[in-house]
């Protein structure tokens, strides 16, 4: 496997960074995979203790307003074309994959900024907020969450941090390449330029990791109605009752 | 399109202040000590003509050494600046002009009268007046040896020999018979001058120039070797070729490093690039401050066949001046295609007016 | 182990196979490592200035299979180790395809041609001097190009097709090929494929690594052209700085069917304007049905260069490629 950075010569023969070892790509999913089905394992030898399910059925509360979930699935679609587009080149797929990564990752970039917006300013952005007196909710079955529990706020903020790597360093590459709005300039110094490329390849495959694991929890049996939710807006109230502190959150009911 | 250009070429050809060696042994050879370098032009050949020359030597009787500092070589001018012929016939001349006078010194010495009634004719040095009365070179060479002081560069060296000369000088001395010189500052600065005329066709469409006639008409004093001139005056235009449509030497702005690596990048002009056949002539006059009457003419060829090629590539295009050269095809295209210079900078020639 | 010595060789490994078979057993267990020769004209000038470093080499130029041009019931096919000079000489491509001989006859230098092959020809590498040089660029695994910049010496790169890279296909056969509709015949121990010469070349939108199709272990074995172009009416013109031993600028090849006065179909290829050659398909289309004149290339010249995105130094190549695709149209 190697080394994790490569590391190449710049115009005066000077060793710079070039990025991140490809190699890691591998690394990172095959170990990510393990990992999910060593969950997968362990969850269905357990599965039998606790079978009593909240019910879908009866009435309906309001989870996810359209917009954001919109917002959401936009977001997943763009990274999703993101991490493809720019693995296939990595894995040598020929494909002319650079126009899309960088529509995509335009796309991601004002996705973020408008949802970063409206989560301070409309949404109730404290809802979302990892307090220290979250950190025992994975200890104590008896306390129970407001809207997000404990795993989801890591999600979430795990994935900002991530997302917003990826963005910065991506705009900054996107700078290095003609486009419609401009030529490149070549300005940025190859140190620089290395050091850019490593972070996005790093961030990159914190992504991956974090997509393959988003995905798997939002499969898995017990957790899907989120994903539901996700999709349709609304959770029941056994769902909510079973998973939620109704002090914490009260949803409005769903129409 | 066609162009017409005419073209001037001038440098000057000629130094001095060098030295030159000539020795002889008993064999009667004449060896000419000569630092001239070989450019592929043989003139330390054309310039040890003057000392064979002087002493009327048949050709294949003289030997040229040259080519390693330790055959005890006179200093010379280094092989640039045109100045080959100028500079070195002067002291080759001068070197076997002191041989001839110890020549005649030994003669009247041993056969009796003053030098000055003493010739040389076949290898010999005899009396004017009777050339029965004389001795062989080999003679004399020989009579020097035994005789040393200043006929085997023992004494009596010219003043003003250069350190290296003398060094050349001390470790010959004994060993044959000298003829040694010191040649001072000539007057002024000896011209070369070469004219061109050309005619080109400049395709509008592609950029591309076609030179359909050339000729280059030189004047560098007495012609030494007519085959040589016109291969410096053929020579200097292919360079000239290059030097106005071609050559580059560029260097990447951003990061100063050269680009030109190598004969695909620098274009040097290929046979394909130059007219079939190139037209030579000269004057023909002996220039007064050379011995031998000649002048160098390397550079003043290529100055004006790049200036008759530049003129005509301005002809064909309506009396447009570049400002630069080499001027390429892709100038050529822009300046038709009226792009404009800001949108296409000319960093990429070598000299830029 | 690399020999980086400038003063010697590196140390290569070299196989001469002399029969297919353990060419493409070789090509397949050496892949990236095995470096196909033909007539090293393209390779050693890397070897020279020790900017590449194969460990292995496998000389093609045995392999007698893979050389001489053949007719076949449609077409010819020329194996892919025959020489430019044998291409530019034979009276079957001279008399029905005269695009190609022409094209072939007019590579490099006379040396050149004599020892250069067409695979070697086709498959060379691109001639930016960055590249060249040894650069980290993109094209050598980097994360830059030093020639599309504000300041970058970029007179001999792309108009059209770049993606961070700008480089351009500098092979004089390929565009005279894409106008042929040849087809690429490629080998390897698992079997054989074609590949229509349009399709061989990549840009580096979808590999910037690589200027063909082709994989580690597969050997272009042959060129097949068939008779849809025999004897048409052909153009090819090559403009670069210099007549003999430089690469193109601009290269156009060019096939016109007639009857009567008007032109039936055409293909037209430009070399030197993108990374591989472009094939003018509206221009193409724009002309079926019109005469062969003036008129008619005075017309479509615009569209010519419809798209191109001229760097700083290569402006002159946009009224070079124009004035090219309007003679082959005139003729
Ligand atoms: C100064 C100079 C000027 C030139 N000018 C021109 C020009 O004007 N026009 C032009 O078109 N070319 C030009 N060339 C390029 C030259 O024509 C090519 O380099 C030559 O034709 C390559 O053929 P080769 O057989 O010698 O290639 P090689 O060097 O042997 O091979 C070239 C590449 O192709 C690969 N290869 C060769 N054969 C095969 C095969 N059968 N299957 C798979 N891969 C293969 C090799 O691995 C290598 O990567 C010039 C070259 C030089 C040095
Ligand atoms: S044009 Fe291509 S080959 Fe040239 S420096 Fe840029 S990336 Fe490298």
């Amino acid at each position: 496997m190697g080394e994790i950075v490569r590391f190449k010569r710049d115009v005066w023969g000077e060793e710079v960074i070039l990025g991140v070892s490809w190699d890691l790509l591998y690394v990172v999913f095959m170990a990510i995979v393990i990992l999910l089905i060593a969950h997968a394992i362990v969850m269905a030898a357990l599965a039998k203790k606790n079978l009593e399910r909240p019910t879908g059925e009866g009435r309906r509360i309001v989870r996810h307003e359209s917009i954001d979930r919109w917002f959401h699935w936009l977001m997943a679609a763009s990274i999703l074309v993101l991490i493809f587009t720019g693995v296939a080149p990595i894995i040598g797929l020929r494909i002319a994959w650079l126009d899309i990564h960088w529509i995509s990752g335009l796309i991601l970039t004002f996705l973020v900024i408008a949802h970063i917006v409206r989560a301070s300013f409309w949404q109730d952005f404290k809802s979302m907020l990892l307090m220290p007196k979250d950190f025992a909710e994975p200890f104590d079955s008896a306390r129970k969450p407001g809207k997000y529990y404990f795993e989801q706020k890591g999600m979430h903020w795990a994935v900002t941090v991530v997302v917003l790597a990826v963005i910065v360093t991506g705009v900054l590459m996107f700078m290095q390449i003609d486009s419609p709005f401009w030529e490149r300039t070549n300005s940025m110094p190859e140190d620089q330029l290395g050091l850019v490329f490593l972070l996005h390849g790093l961030s990159t495959l914190a992504l991956v990791a974090l997509a393959a694991t988003h995905i798997y929890f939002a499969l898995r049996p017990e957790k899907i109605f989120y994903t539901r939710s996700m999709i349709s807006g609304w959770m029941s109230e056994d769902e909510l009752a079973a998973n939620h502190d109704p002090a914490k959150w009260s949803p409005k009911e769903a129409d | 399109m066609v162009g017409l250009g005419i073209g001037q070429g001038y440098h000057n050809a000629g130094r001095s202040g060098m030295d030159g060696i000539v020795m002889m042994g008993p064999d009667g050879r004449l060896k000419v000590h000569n630092g001239v370098g070989n450019l592929g032009t043989y003139s330390y050949a054309a310039v040890s003509r003057a000392a064979a020359e002087v002493l009327k030597m048949p050709w294949d009787r003289v030997d040229i050494i040259t080519g390693r500092t330790d055959l005890h070589l006179p200093i010379t001018s280094p092989q640039d600046g045109s100045n080959s012929i100028f500079t070195n016939t002067r002291t080759f001349y001068g070197a076997a002009q002191d041989m001839l006078t110890k020549m005649k010194e030994i003669a009247a010495n041993d056969l009796g009268g003053a030098p000055e009634d003493y010739d040389i004719s076949n290898e010999r040095v005899h009396q004017i007046a009777d050339d029965s009365a004389g001795m062989t070179f080999g003679e004399v060479a020989a009579r020097g040896l035994e005789l040393g002081g200043k006929y085997t560069g023992e004494a009596e060296l010219p003043e003003e020999l250069a350190e290296w000369t003398q060094i050349a000088a001390d470790r010959l001395a004994g060993t044959g018979f000298m003829g040694i010189f010191h040649d001072p500052r000539h007057e002024g600065n000896p011209p070369g001058f070469t004219v061109t005329c050309c005619e080109i066709e400049l395709d509008k469409e592609t950029g591309k120039i076609e030179i359909h006639d050339m000729i280059s008409i030189g004047e560098a004093g007495t012609i030494m070797h007519p085959k040589g001139m016109d291969n410096q005056l053929v020579g200097g235009a292919v360079w000239g070729i290059g030097l106005s449509a071609l050559e580059r030497h560029l260097y990447d702005p951003q990061n100063g490093i050269p680009a030109s690596t190598g004969y695909w990048q620098s274009k040097v002009p290929t046979y394909l690039d130059c007219p079939l056949k190139i037209d030579t002539g000269w004057v023909d006059l002996p220039d007064p401050e050379n011995p031998v009457g000649a002048r160098g003419i390397g550079e003043p060829s290529q100055g004006s066949v790049s200036a008759a090629l530049t003129a005509a590539i301005t002809d064909a295009l309506d009396g447009h001046i570049f400002g630069a050269s080499p001027i390429t095809t892709d100038m050529i295209l822009n300046h038709i295609a009226g792009t404009s210079e800001e949108s296409v900078p000319l960093a990429q020639n070598n000299y830029r007016g | 182990m690399v020999a980086t010595s400038h003063d010697v060789m590196p140390d290569i490994e070299l196989y001469q196979p002399a029969d297919e078979a353990t060419a493409l057993d070789l090509a397949s267990r050496l892949g990236n490592e095995g470096w196909l020769l033909g007539g090293g004209q393209d390779t050693y000038g890397w070897l020279k200035d020790r900017n590449k470093n194969p460990s292995a080499m496998i000389e093609l130029t045995q392999i007698d299979a893979w050389k001489g041009i053949t007719e076949t019931v449609d077409g010819i096919e020329i194996g892919a180790v025959t020489t430019l000079t044998d291409i530019a000489r034979d009276p079957l491509i001279q008399s029905r395809f005269g695009l190609l001989a022409e094209a072939a006859g007019i590579v490099a230098s006379p040396q050149i041609r004599n020892v250069g092959t067409l695979g070697g020809n086709l498959i060379q590498d691109t001639r930016c001097w960055y590249y060249r040089r040894g650069l980290d660029c993109y094209r050598a695994g980097g994360n830059i190009c030093y020639a599309d910049s504000p300041e970058g010496l970029n007179r001999e790169h792309a108009l059209f097709g770049a993606s961070r890279c700008v480089a351009v296909t500098p092979s004089d056969t390929a565009p005279a090929l894409v106008a042929l509709d040849a087809t690429m015949v490629i080998s390897s121990t698992s079997g054989q494929r074609e590949i229509p010469a349009q399709d061989f070349f990549v840009g580096p939108d979808r590999d910037i690594l690589n200027m063909t199709v082709l994989n580690e272990g597969e050997i272009l074995t042959a060129v097949r052209i068939p008779n849809t172009w025999a004897n048409a009416e052909f153009y090819f013109e090559k403009v670069a700085d210099r007549n003999v031993w430089d690469f193109a600028l601009v290269n156009v090849a060019a096939a016109f069917r007639t009857s009567g006065e008007n032109i039936e179909d055409a293909r037209i290829v430009c070399g030197a304007v993108e990374c591989v050659p472009r094939r003018l398909q509206d221009v193409e289309a724009a002309i079926r049905g019109r005469s062969r004149s003036d008129s008619t290339a005075n017309a479509v010249a615009d569209m010519a260069t419809a798209g191109a995105r001229p760097l700083n130094y290569n402006n002159f190549k946009v009224p070079l490629m124009q004035n090219l695709v309007k003679r082959a149209i005139r003729g």
